[in-house]
């Protein structure tokens, strides 16, 4: 499913990955863990195509990112940890607006069922603007935005942060959901329970080079 | 005079709403020095006759305060809204303090407004106009909550519209002081969602449409004063085509003046609201990436809002200047095509050139103004030849 070979990315003057590799299949969970600043966001991006590798190369489902890297953002939805980006729209406004974006390379990308809606808790605030979000439920209405077009491989930076423990178990159920339906999920965390929970390959990120933890 | 207080205003001058005001700001003062400039020409009018008028005529008050609250509302938000004061309100300061530095900063914002009613009509005058503006301007970021706030707001309009300069000193001057610490108090608090607006439409249509509402809901006051500059020009070409009764009735003169007055307010016009939407499009920049929105699916929604704006608003301007004048059903027309499809070009011009210096300059968008510059004077001096 997500094939990452000797990726490499230098920024500012410092080197954040070095010739990093992870490869995770069907229905697998891939979990990066590291300090502050390690690296793990920046690998993150680079899988979600929003930051450009200096070196090596993404593959998702057999499709590489240098070489069709629309194809590979239509199986990929994307959860960055901070979660800033048109505030002024109102949930309902942000989330109709990436189902559209995402139709553009998705044809058949369907809007959110109102039961994922209620189960991610966003009804109460689905005519509210996203300025007047707590940080949990904006990670909530991102990952209803991950989740719209039914993505491959999906990608959650810090997933746990801001969120209570009934957000983060639901996290995990979504998570583990997800393993079931032969979809893949990578993400980065430094919350170790969040982690055990939902299981997973563990990978320690550190230096620039990922190891298995 | 404490430390923290002499530090406090240091910081604020130099580090948070001064700043942010003077970004805001610069392009304001420029408009209105250019403006004063021609206005108060030596054979044109002086402050004493526009004070004077103003006093004795409540429409022409109102509109000169109304229009004023408007141009200089985005400077007066950045100086009590910066988001750099966010922290300072965890220390443990004085919020007298506060009050003091950021009535003093809005004072100084005000400046432009103080001149003209100090020179046209004295002390009392222009300290009765600047206090009641410098009272609108705290109650509207203050916001109106209360029956409390409502009162002192229709107590300042009412002493604006119906008292002397000596009644408006004594109700804005404390409406001012309470309207400006309830502004700061309240500064973080989030506003009211607004009425759902409608996303439809492609992936660029859908991101014009997002663009388009956070311009309506966070960028309001600039779109105002972009209304409010083509407004001026097209006041100031219908009036001088009133009176220059040669060129009323010649097509081609009254093309070539409303030209000459649309293209700059146009340019300065969609200039205004650019910056916002180009922020807005680095702000989402993490989201369109990783929905696969491509540089040419960025580009025309941007370049399409701007343009379709440009156009419209050149139609409607053309098709009411026609109106005005009186002119002949085919001048109308041309009236109103020429602005409109000088609208949509020029809007996307700007675009372009916004684009450009923002990736050569990165923010401070130096290269911006010259290109402007360059291109209103390029078109005002082809427009020149043709008529020569």
């Amino acid at each position: 499913m997500l094939k990452v070979t000797e990726v490499s990315k230098v920024l500012g003057s410092r080197r954040v990955l070095d010739r990093v590799n992870l490869a995770l299949g069907r229905g697998e969970i891939g979990v990066v863990l590291g300090e502050n600043g390690a690296g793990k966001s920046t690998l993150l991006r680079i899988v979600a195509g929003v930051l450009a590798l200096d070196r090596g190369d993404v593959e998702v489902d057999g499709v590489s990112l240098s070489r069709d890297e629309v194809k590979v953002k239509a199986k990929v939805g994307y959860v960055p940890d901070a979660t800033e980006a048109l505030p002024e729209l109102l949930v309902r406004e942000f989330i109709d607006l990436v189902w559209r974006l995402k139709r553009a390379i998705i044809p058949n990308a369907q809007p959110p069922s109102e039961t994922l809606i209620a189960r991610l808790g966003l009804s109460h605030v689905w005519r509210q603007s996203v300025a007047t979000l707590s940080f949990g439920q904006r990670k909530r209405m991102c990952l209803l935005a991950a989740l719209c077009g039914d993505p491959a491989l999906l990608i959650l930076d810090e997933p746990s942060n801001g969120l209570d423990a009934e957000g983060a178990a639901l996290m995990a159920e979504i998570i583990g959901e997800r393993c079931t339906e032969d979809r893949a999920t990578l993400f980065s965390t430094n919350d170790v329970a969040f982690a055990a929970k939902v299981g997973g390959a563990r990978y320690r990120i550190a230096s620039g080079t990922l190891t298995p933890a | 005079m404490t430390p923290s207080f002499a530090v406090l205003g240091r910081f604020l001058v130099t580090r948070s709403s001064g700043p942010a005001a003077l970004k805001i700001g610069l392009p304001l003062y420029l408009a209105t020095g250019t403006c004063a400039t021609v206005i108060f020409a030596p054979s044109g009018l002086n402050a004493s006759t526009v004070v004077e008028r103003a006093e004795s005529t409540w429409p022409a008050r109102l509109v000169l305060i109304i229009a004023w609250t408007v141009a200089a509302l985005p400077v007066v938000r950045a100086i009590v809204c910066s988001e750099a004061n966010t922290f300072l309100r965890s220390l443990p300061i004085s919020r007298s303090y506060f009050v003091a530095w950021l009535g003093a900063l809005m004072l100084f914002a005000e400046l432009p407004w103080f001149v003209l009613w100090l020179r046209g009509g004295g002390v009392t005058s222009g300290l009765g106009a600047v206090l009641t503006v410098l009272a609108v301007h705290a109650c509207v970021l203050a916001r109106v909550r209360t029956w409390g706030d409502a009162t002192l707001v229709a107590m300042t309009c009412t002493a604006w519209m119906v008292a002397g300069p000596f009644a408006r000193i004594m109700v804005a001057g404390p409406t001012f002081v309470f309207a400006v610490s309830r502004a700061w108090q309240r500064m973080p608090e989030r506003g009211a969602s607004p009425p759902a607006g409608g996303i439809v439409g492609s992936a660029s249509l859908a991101l014009a449409a997002s663009y388009g509402l956070v311009m309506s809901r966070r960028h309001a006051a600039a779109l105002l004063r972009a209304a409010f500059i083509i407004a001026v020009a097209m006041a100031w070409t219908g009036l001088l085509l009133r009176n220059d009764d040669v060129l009323r009735f010649e097509s081609k003169s009254v093309l070539r003046v409303a030209l000459s007055a649309w293209i700059p307010s146009c340019i300065l016009a969609a200039a205004t609201p650019v910056g916002p939407i180009l922020r807005t499009e680095t702000a989402a920049e993490w989201l369109l990436a990783a929905c696969g929105i491509t540089v040419t699916q960025r580009r025309a929604a941007t370049i399409g809002l701007l343009a379709a704006t440009g156009s419209a608003v050149g139609l409607l301007a053309g098709a009411l200047l026609g109106i005005a004048l009186g002119a002949p059903g085919f001048l109308r027309f041309a009236l109103a095509a020429s602005l409109g499809v000088t609208g949509a070009l020029l809007s996307a011009l700007t675009e372009v050139c916004a684009r450009w210096s923002i990736r050569e300059d990165g923010r401070t968008g130096g290269r911006m103004v010259l290109i402007l510059g360059a291109l209103i004077a390029l078109a005002e001096g082809m427009l020149w030849i043709s008529a020569v």
